[in-house]
Parts: structure tokens; sequence; C-alpha cells
């Protein structure tokens, strides 16, 4: 999913890119009854005066309040004192956004503006699949349209839920409410991956976070890092642990059997490279993760959970031969793109283990985030050593997790191996 | 009375001239005394005589480059030249002597043995074919895909040829100081450096397997790069030309420093990163077929635990 949402956060950073043609205009009714309570939501650099993020939001249970995603104004989240947020009317009107609570695990955000601004939508829930809906929004900033498309349904294979929406979200279109025929919200527009494939985000989320403001009388969160990282930890933790209860496919890997795919969490790919001739050393790999991700900041993403297996054989190389180009092998690296400002530098613990009898050389890393309390980045790496002419490679690389739950994860993974002699 | 000797510097073995009759002319012409073919001095430059009391003059005939004695410039009029005494005609450096001059002790080599195995071609043959052993294992063990021979010969030839030259410049470096020709003794030394860089190679990812880390070998590295090198080439010098001391150090630094400079920007860059943000995790990466480590083979549980033990949360809540 998450690249899904990092193709509308590139996308809305690429302002004037013309060319996305326009979803045709459905009932023009429903535009116009909506329109004064669709609105243009800007991320506006405070140095440049000029804005950085575009999305779209709507107004929704009060006439000051608006809602649209996490990703839309996550500039703003993480970096208060960089940028303001501000939006634009159908009619041109703008004014500035007050933040009052995010909820990233569902990429949603509710702000609130200086003056009343329209009619709230109300909150619906999703319609029975097949059933008409109007996406609208502000799509690459070339001005308010509706989209109609087709529900079809909730997601089963992603934990996060969102509905599946055939019709052409854009970039820009993001925070965008998606509307039933009685107008009402019942999805939250949040990411697309082309030809008619876009996703929602159910509008029960949003009515769980207003319910929550409105006892609080719409006061506004203190230390969203910290929100933040309660909301990771309990969508994490509860995710783990129905990953640790789920069913866990054997698959074989070399002399190995391991742990595959993981229903309805992790899927699997096996890569298969054209055997070169002269190659001397043969390579099985097989490589598993999962769909879903938390997106926190541009190249921040947390809630994944990725694992491969590297087998290697040669009959032709002397075992040192085999060794060094084993060893050349043995390199594994994070795909992330946290930087110092995000994380710590990794701390690694390296020794020696027995698993499914075989003798694996083990390292496990961690590395904590700055503001997000409790989370690491877990990176585990194996390799088995002991056999003249065949090594196995494992990693383990789990993001923005707690430590020890990332220690469960890998005490089962490790138990389900099996040497199939 | 002792002997008058004029002594003519020149690199490596100065010249000699036992002074008898006067008056004595020195310069470039051929009809003088004491012939000195150096372009800085005139064709007739001095002329020594000696009165009857047996003293001794100076007469400086060169109107081009002049003559400075004891670090004075001389004019046209004779001076009187006191015995020994520095001369410079020109550019070229002269010395007057008594004959009773004492002279340095013989440089006593300590090391002759072990010498003797870098001065006899035979062993330097052994050494080569070592050294020539040594890298094609290593390029047959890095080697991954199928080679043919001509592969690993043409790589060897390779070695063998910057092998050469370095022994080249190391015996032109020497020829220059000594006035010997050491070419067999400095392929020796160098095959010797050569193979040791290869076994220390393999020592080294040894050690680091066996310690799980990767420190052993970057300190056999850095001690190699930084005292063994200058300390061979110092042995070297000593050895192959009879240097003392201090000029055999200051030779050994100069040829090794490429390498000093190299591993020290080196060891600079180390430090800066190592102080620096890392996106990815260092960690220790060898294995070895013969797998032999340190650290016992835990079962599952108690590495684990061990795990969680070695690694803290690093940052406050």
């Amino acid at each position: 999913m998450y690249r899904l949402l990092q193709k509308i956060i590139l996308a809305m950073c690429l302002l004037g890119l013309a060319g996305a043609g326009l979803a045709e205009t459905a009932s023009s009714s429903i535009y116009q009854d909506a329109e004064q309570s669709i609105y243009q939501v800007r991320v506006i650099s405070k140095q440049g005066g000029e804005k950085t993020a575009i999305g779209s939001g709507f107004i929704v249970l009060e006439p000051n309040i608006i809602a649209t995603n996490y990703h839309v104004v996550s500039m703003f989240v993480n970096d208060p004192e960089e940028f303001d947020l501000d939006y634009l009317s159908t009619t041109g009107k703008t004014g500035s956004l007050e933040l009052l609570a995010v909820d990233v695990v569902h990429d949603l955000a509710v702000l609130r503006a200086d003056a009343p601004l329209g009619a709230p939508l109300e909150l619906a829930d999703v319609p029975p699949k097949g059933a008409r809906l109007y996406a609208m929004g502000n799509p690459m900033d070339l001005g308010f349209v509706i989209i109609e498309g087709t529900n079809n349904g909730i997601l089963k294979n992603s934990d996060e839920s969102n509905i599946l929406f055939s019709g052409s979200l854009n970039p820009g279109m993001s925070g965008g409410p998606t509307l039933n025929e009685e107008r009402q919200v019942v999805g939250v527009n949040v990411a697309t991956s082309g030809n008619e494939i876009s996703f929602l985000v159910p509008a029960r989320h949003l009515g769980v976070i207003l319910g929550r403001l409105k006892l609080t009388g719409f006061k506004p969160d203190t230390d969203i890092s910290e929100r933040i990282a309660e909301q990771i930890h309990s969508h994490t933790g509860k995710y783990f642990e129905r990953l640790l209860d789920a069913k866990w496919n054997v698959r074989s890997v070399g002399k190995f059997g391991v742990p595959g795919s993981i229903d309805n969490f992790t899927r699997c790919w096996d890569e298969v490279s054209k055997p070169d001739e002269e190659e001397l050393l043969r390579i099985r790999d097989t490589s598993c993760a999962n769909d879903a991700a938390i997106y926190l900041d541009d190249g921040l993403e947390v809630g994944q959970i990725a694992y491969d297996y590297r087998w290697f054989t040669s009959d032709a190389m002397i075992s040192p031969r085999f060794y060094n180009s084993y060893q050349e092998r043995n390199v594994s690296v994070s795909n992330s793109e946290a930087d110092k400002n995000d994380v710590t530098n990794f701390d690694c613990h390296a020794g020696f283990t027995r698993i499914a009898e075989q003798e694996f050389k083990m390292t496990v890393c961690r590395r904590d985030y700055h503001n997000y309390a409790g989370l690491s980045d877990v990176m585990v790496t194996g390799a088995m050593v002991g056999h003249k002419q065949q090594g196995m490679i494992f990693n383990l690389d789990l993001k923005g997790v707690a430590f020890e739950q990332a220690m469960q994860v890998l005490k089962r993974m490790l138990g389900e191996f099996k040497w199939q002699n | 009375m002792a002997k008058l000797i004029l002594e003519i510097q020149k690199r490596g073995l100065h010249q000699y001239q036992r002074l008898e009759q006067f008056p004595v002319t020195i310069g470039r012409a051929l009809d003088n005394d004491v012939i000195l073919s150096d372009v800085s001095v005139s064709p007739h430059h001095l002329r020594i005589e000696q009165d009857e009391a047996g003293e001794l003059y100076l007469h400086n005939l060169s109107k081009e480059n002049g003559t400075r004695m004891n670090g004075a410039l001389l004019g046209e009029l004779p001076a009187r030249l006191p015995v020994p005494s520095r001369l410079l005609l020109g550019s070229r450096r002269l010395n007057l002597l008594t004959s009773d001059t004492p002279v340095t002790p013989t440089n006593m080599l300590k090391f002759g043995s072990f010498y003797s195995i870098m001065a006899n071609p035979v062993w330097v043959g052994v050494l080569l074919v070592l050294a020539v052993v040594g890298l094609f294992s290593e390029n047959y063990l890095h080697t991954f895909v199928e080679q043919g021979v001509w592969y690993y010969l043409s790589d060897i030839l390779l070695n063998l040829v910057v092998m050469a030259v370095i022994a080249l410049f190391i015996a032109g470096v020497n020829w220059l100081v000594s006035h010997r020709w050491v070419f067999s003794s400095a392929l020796g030394i160098v095959a010797l450096l050569t193979l040791l860089k290869s076994l220390l190679g393999v020592v080294g990812d040894g050690l680091d397997y066996f310690f799980t880390s990767d420190t052993p070998q970057n300190v056999l590295l850095t001690l190699y790069n930084i005292p063994l090198v200058t300390l061979l080439l110092y042995f070297f010098q000593r050895w192959a030309s009879y240097l003392r001391p201090w000029s055999a150090l200051g030779i050994a630094i100069l040829l090794s420093l490429p390498l000093v400079i190299l591993e020290v920007v080196g060891l600079g860059d180390e430090a800066s990163f190592g102080e620096g943000f890392s996106p990815n995790p260092v960690y220790n990466q060898t294995l070895s077929s013969f797998n032999i480590h340190a650290a016992p083979t835990l079962p599952l549980n108690e590495f684990l635990q061990q795990v969680e033990e070695a690694l803290p949360n690093s940052v406050e809540k």
C-alpha cells in the first residue's frame, strides 16, 4: 500500500504536471450539493510562502472542522516550525487551519478552520458491493472535480481494510470525500495504483476520531508524536499478535523447510534467475513480505515485515573457494530511507546458534526511533555454517515494531525451520 | 708531516687525490694536475701553492662560478689555506685533509645470515615462486566463475611486472644512494612483502571469523602498511646498501610514504565515518569453511536471550 501512497505524495510535489485526463463528471446535482463542503488543504512553507504539498478535505460534524489524510499534512506534523496549514475553497477563499488530531494507522487527520466554512457532510457505512460512489477533490491543483466509480468492498488481504474503489483517483484528491447517492461520506480518498484501482479509508475510522474530539470539546492533541507512537504501538502490537496466531505455510528452500507465506499477512516470491553457464554458484532465492505499511513521512514507513531465504550450492568449487563466494553474498542492507533525525545507528549482536540442528552464524541488529518511543527497526541475518559446499542465508527485516515483539516473531520463525535431509 | 689529501665528494664513493708536489692546479681543462669534469668548474679554476715555510696559499683563477673556502668567497688575491679546509668550486665540494685524519668506523652488519638469503638469487627465486603461488591462490579462491588457464596466467604476469617495476624502483634508489646495483635483492624483498600481504590476508580473515569481529584483519593490515613495510625496507637499506641507521630509516620512510599516507587517510576516514550516521548495520560478515570460532554455539533460546540483553533500548522514553 505504501507504494501507492508514495505515488500520490510524489505527484503532489510535482505541481503543474499537466496531462491527467479529468474523469468524467457524474451527477451534477451531487457536485452542486457538496461543493460548499469541499476544500483544498495546503501545506505552506513558512520561508518560501508557497505550497509544498496539497490535498483535499471536507467539512464534517461542525462547520469549522475539516477532515483529510494524514499524509497530506505529514510535512506539517513532522516539522511544524517550517510549515503552515491553510485551505482554499471552490470559490477561491483561503484561511488558516489548525491541526487537532491524526490517525496514522488509517491515514486520517482532523483540522479546524479559523471560521465556519460550510455545511458538514454526514458519515455513513460502506454500501453494498457494486454501489455507485462519487469521489470529490482537487486533482493536481487543476480545480475541483467529481469522479464516478463503483464500490468493490473492503480489501481482505490488507489489514488496513480499505475500500477498493473502481474509479480514477488522482494525485491531489487525497483527503477528499467519496459520497454515496444520499450525499453521505462513506470513505476518504487515500491512494491509487492507476487503472481505476483506487482505495478509500472507511468513514467509520474518521467517526472514531471525531467522537473522541467531541468529548474533549475539540481540544487540539498535545504532543502529536507521542500519540503517533501510541497508535503505531497499539496497531503493530495487535497486528503482530494476530500474525503470530495466523497460519504459517511451510516452504521448501534447499534442504530446509522454512516459514513461507503467512495467511492474510505476507506473500512470497521466488526469484528465478537464468542460470549462468559459467557461474559456479547456484542460488535459490525466496522473499516474503507483508503489504501493510504505515506512512509517517516522506521515506519513512513502519509496520513492515520482510524475510528472505537464499540457498547456495556449488559442486564445482572447493570449500574455501565456495566460502569466499558465500561470504561475498553475506551482506544485508536496510532498504529504509530513515535518516539520522528519525533513528539511531544500528547496534548489532552476533553469535553462533543451532537452528534445526544446523549451525548458524546469526546477527541481530536494532535501531530505535528518536521521536516514536518504543519503536525499533530490527534486522536479523543468519548464515548456515559447517557444510562444505552448501549455504543458506536468512534475513528478517522488521520496521517500526516493539523490539520484544520482533524477538517473538524471530523466535517463532526460527522455530519453524526444519532440516529435510 | 702527514701527507695532504684532496677529497672530491661524489655520492656513494668519494675520490681522493694525493697532493705531493706544489703548485697544484685544479680545473676542467686536461692540462691540470687535478681534473674535475664538472660543468660548474672553470677550465683553470684553482692553484694551490706552498711557500718555503710550508704554508699553503690558494689562488682563485675562476671568474665564472668562483670559489668558496670554508664558506668565504675568494677574491683575486691569494689566500692562506688552512688544513683541513672545505672548498666549493662552482657547485663541486672538495675537502683538503691530511692522511692521518681518522675515518668513520666500519659499518658492522649483524644480520648477515638473513641478508644472505636476500642476496642469494636461488632464495630470491624461491620467494618469488612463493609470492606468485600466494597471488594465484588468492585469485583462484576469489574467482567464482569458470576461467581458463590464460586468465590466471595473465594475472600472474601482470603481478610479476608490477613486482619487477617496484623492485626496479627500489634498486634504482639504492644505486643513487650507494652505487650498488642490488636488483635481485630488491626483487626478493618485494616478493617477501607480497607474500606477507597474502598471508596476513588469510590469517586476518581467519581471525575475524574466529573472534566474530572485523578488528583483527584491520589491525593486521594497518600493521603491515605502517611499520612492517617501512621496517623491512629499513633492514634492506642496511643490508643491501650498508647505509647507516638514520640514512637507512630516511630512505625506508621515503619509499613507504605512499602506503603510509594512504593508510593514515583511510584511518582518518574511518574515524570520521564511525562518528556519523549509517543507514546500514555494521556487522562481521566473514564466513569460513574451517568454521573455527571462539564464541560457543548456543541453543536458540540462550542465543536469543543473549541478544535481548546485549541490545537494550538506546532511546529514553
